[in-house]
């Protein structure tokens, strides 16, 4: 019976072009969508790195006052923090925790291999503030062992692309100038787009006012964060109070408290825009291809009445003819969906997206197929009932 | 093998009744050839329909084999139909999209038979109504009497005791026809199947054992 279902649909391949043709590309939609909203489930339940709760932040904007200025008033800031009991700890850090949008590049070389990152800044004491895992060796300190090298802390992800078995501290990096860069730490997992965004290859440089060098270029830009860590349950009061005390140091700068919490679902919402705008264009997308496939399937089923009239007179019962359309519509499916799985297999088999999973696809072609074969049988029933209700003798006789 | 008894059919619609057979009672006996008669219009495709249990009658029973079959549901029904009764239509029904030897096999499919059963019996049926030479054509490549013998070869794949033929040469040539003819009158000869013919051709009707006649529905005979 299945030879013949594709007996059958091989000798109308014309006819059947078009349906195949909507289930191949219904099939590719719902397998974008579905690796979408896979990788973004698998991001969901992979560690952040960081914690982010009880952390807040002080949006600076020293208003292109002179890096001498800033660091003078920086270090009042500083004090006025250290000094403050809610406060556990603090740090400078640039804007782009709990930000997707922003984004610093930066290429590395380690013996002649280009390695792509994400570059962040980060004072001393920010690892203690998220609470950021280290693995190899230590994060920033006030004052490091002086060193002709700039030092750079990495994340696990970037040590990965050049030392997975080694360690990787110690080890030297060039830039495009050819500047030499020390590793002194690798941290773990650092997803600082948020829960939904993938693992990212990350470097961070000391961030602090105390060299030159580096005062320069954190006031190359005019916003800058301090984040610092308070006691759990820190009324809002305190917030308010604590502003005043800073805006009373720092009278000519903007300041706004925030908290990574806040910061977080704005990030979430954010993330969430692309799987979104996917799903509802892949939903049009199929209830579009399933009206076209139910169109076909029904008006194939109109045409072939005195066929199916013949089969009933011949031996077939109504569970047959049931069986007979809604398994050819199957039968199409599977064609429709081995072309697609052909095209979508390339993108795992290829890497062709670097940062997703293998199993991110797996699960989400799993899906896909399952999808298409459920659409196109609920696609079929209406059609396969009519066909099962064909009178023979009315089915003949009007052929 | 197949009884009708005080048969009546009506066909309705919004504004019409049609009385398309009226008391009509017939029994055929096993190994029988019998032709049905009759202007167009008459019935007689109606009353096929019935014999071969493709339709219900309005009144009256249908019996196969003593056994009445108005409580039989579709299942049944439907094996009763592929394993007892073998059609032959005027217009062939055969399915364009599918050759010779797998349109032979269609009546196979419905029931438990393996492939390479299915195969054997239909190139078995198709020798038989001489066409081995023609097993992989499409019935778009065969001329009318050989579309025949297709319709033939499926009917009989199944070996039913009961061959059901609505104007089998009605759109064949004479000598086309005549062939068709010599064919289910070797059936009949040689494996003693029961037939039922409905033609338009006394020449043909005078070849069978026993002829009905009806007309507007009713036996004439």
């Amino acid at each position: 019976m299945i030879k013949q279902f594709f007996k059958l649909i091989w000798n109308r391949k014309k006819h059947n072009f078009f349906m195949i043709s909507g289930i191949f590309v219904s099939f590719l939609a719902l397998s974008l969508v579905a690796t979408s909203i896979s990788y973004s489930i698998t991001n969901y339940v992979k560690p952040l790195g960081f914690n982010y709760e009880d952390v807040w932040i002080l949006n600076i904007d020293w208003k292109n006052l002179s890096p001498e200025s800033v660091g003078k008033t920086l270090a009042q800031i500083e004090n006025t923090l250290k000094s403050t009991k809610e406060i556990k700890s603090h740090a400078l850090s640039a804007n782009y925790i709990f930000q997707p949008m922003v984004y610093s590049g930066m290429d590395y070389y380690y013996e002649g291999k280009k390695l792509s990152c994400f570059l962040g800044e980060g004072g001393p004491g920010l690892s203690e503030v998220l609470d950021m895992e280290l693995v190899e060796g230590k994060w920033f300190e006030e004052v490091d062992a002086p060193a002709h090298r700039t030092p750079l802390v990495i994340n696990t992800d970037f040590k990965n692309k050049f030392s997975p078995d080694e360690k990787a501290v110690g080890k030297i990096l060039t830039d495009d100038d050819n500047d030499e860069y020390e590793i002194i730490g690798v941290i773990g997992e650092f997803r600082r787009s948020g829960e939904l965004a993938g693992s990212e290859s990350a470097v961070f440089r000391k961030s602090s006012y105390h060299d030159e060098k580096s005062l320069k270029r954190l006031t190359a830009d005019n916003w800058y964060r301090i984040l610092f860590k308070v006691e759990k349950g820190s009324p809002i009061a305190f917030e308010a109070q604590l502003l005043n005390r800073l805006k009373s140091i720092a009278r000519d700068w903007t300041l706004r408290i925030d908290t990574l919490d806040k910061a977080r679902k704005r990030a979430f919402k954010t993330t969430l825009i692309l799987p979104i705008i996917l799903t509802v264009v892949c939903g049009f997308l199929t209830i579009n291809v399933a009206l076209g496939l139910f169109g076909i399937v029904w008006y194939s089923t109109n045409r072939r009445k005195a066929e199916i009239g013949l089969r009933r007179a011949l031996g077939a019962n109504t569970k047959t003819i049931y069986a007979q359309i809604v398994g050819e519509t199957l039968a199409m499916a599977t064609i429709g969906i081995a072309a697609g799985c052909f095209l979508a297999f390339q993108f795992p088999i290829l890497d062709v997206f670097g940062f997703i999973e293998d199993r991110v696809y797996y699960f989400a072609y799993a899906f896909s197929i399952i999808g298409i074969y459920v659409i196109s049988a609920l696609c079929a029933l209406y059609p396969a009932w009519l066909a099962a209700k064909i009178q023979p003798a009315e089915a003949l006789r009007n052929e | 093998m197949v009884e009708l008894k005080n048969v009546e059919k009506v066909y309705r619609t919004e504004s019409i009744e049609t009385l398309a057979l009226h008391h009509i009672n017939i029994d055929v006996a096993d190994g029988e050839f019998v032709s049905v008669m009759g202007p167009s219009g008459c019935g007689k495709s109606t009353l096929l329909n019935i014999m071969g249990l493709l339709d219900t009658p309005t009144k009256g029973e249908v019996e196969i084999d003593g056994q009445p079959v108005k409580k039989y549901r579709d299942r049944k029904l439907a094996r009763l139909r592929n394993e007892r009764i073998g059609f032959i239509f005027q217009s062939f029904h055969l399915i364009n999209d599918l050759n010779v030897v797998d349109n032979v096999e269609i009546p196979l499919l419905y029931r438990r038979e393996s492939s390479s059963k299915r195969r054997k019996l239909a190139l078995s049926a198709l020798e038989k109504v001489g066409l081995s030479a023609r097993t992989k054509h499409f019935p778009s490549q065969l001329s009318g009497g050989q579309c025949q013998r297709v319709a033939i070869a499926r009917a009989i794949v199944g070996k039913p005791d009961l061959i059901l033929a609505d104007e089998p040469t009605g759109n064949l040539d004479s000598v086309m026809g005549g062939e068709v003819m010599d064919i289910l009158t070797n059936l009949h000869d040689n494996e003693k199947t029961t037939i039922v013919m409905v033609t338009h051709d006394e020449r043909l009707a005078g070849k069978t054992e026993r002829l009905i006649r009806l007309f507007d529905g009713s036996q004439v005979d």
